[in-house]
């Protein structure tokens, strides 16, 4: 009688998968938002390094000025709000596959 | 100014061409093909546009779409020139799948923009200023 033989179990390690740094200063606005509505309510905060190194009530001046003083690297700049918007973007075009008329 | 739709869709789609310019580093691709887009919040620039420019994100915001889906997607500060009419500054959103710029209200607000379908014609102005 053959006796059934369990093969050994790998564990196969995955390397930790390093988000963007886009992603990343994102994440830590989002960390950093509880506080920065007690401080930045309705103001622009460019997130940088996982730190909010300037704010403004004119993104695209807050976004020029940022990157004229840290080169231009992926960072987050957004409005303190807790009422996110979501954009619409309802585009959608007709599918016809190949060979249809 | 003037310009003819674009007759290769069906139908017939309105089009303009833009000038788009990185603020930061000066980078420029001129003469885009960029559908006039007056449902969209926002103005999209496909993969490839943003690649060309060598865009980095300054942001991100959530989007949905016609099927109600939200997706998060980056943002890139840019300057959209339609033609030779004046530049103006904009966040413009990455969308991956998209074929060509797509070109939002953020954009077509600051300019007069007619719509003539009988004559398949779009006319463009502006854009306005502040």
């Amino acid at each position: 009688m053959n006796e059934a033989t369990i093969p050994p179990t790998l564990a196969i390690p995955l390397p930790p998968i390093e988000p963007p740094k886009g992603e990343r200063e994102y994440q830590a606005f989002l960390r950093l938002l509880p506080g920065l509505l007690a401080t930045h309510r309705g103001k622009y905060v460019a997130v940088h390094d996982g730190q909010v190194v300037d704010s403004d009530t004119d993104e695209v001046g807050l976004i020029l000025r940022v990157q004229a003083r840290i080169g231009y690297v992926p960072l987050y700049v957004g409005l303190v709000t807790d009422q996110p918007l979501v954009i619409r973007i309802p585009h959608y075009r007709e599918y016809r596959p190949q060979g249809s008329p | 100014m003037r310009f003819r739709y674009v007759e290769q869709l069906d139908p017939p789609a309105p089009f303009v061409q833009v000038t788009l310019r990185c603020p930061t580093t000066g980078t420029r691709a001129v003469n885009l093909p960029a559908q006039v887009d007056s449902a969209a919040d926002r103005t999209v620039l496909p993969g490839s546009v943003v690649a060309a420019l060598g865009l980095v994100e300054d942001g991100r915001a959530h989007f949905q779409g016609f099927a109600g889906e939200v997706v998060e997607l980056p943002l890139f500060l840019i300057e959209v020139q339609v033609h030779d009419l004046p530049a103006v500054f904009t966040r413009a959103v990455l969308g991956p799948a998209e074929p060509h710029i797509l070109l939002g209200r953020d954009v077509l607000n600051r300019h007069r923009t007619v719509l003539d379908g009988p004559q398949l014609l779009v006319d463009i102005e502006g854009p306005t200023t502040g």
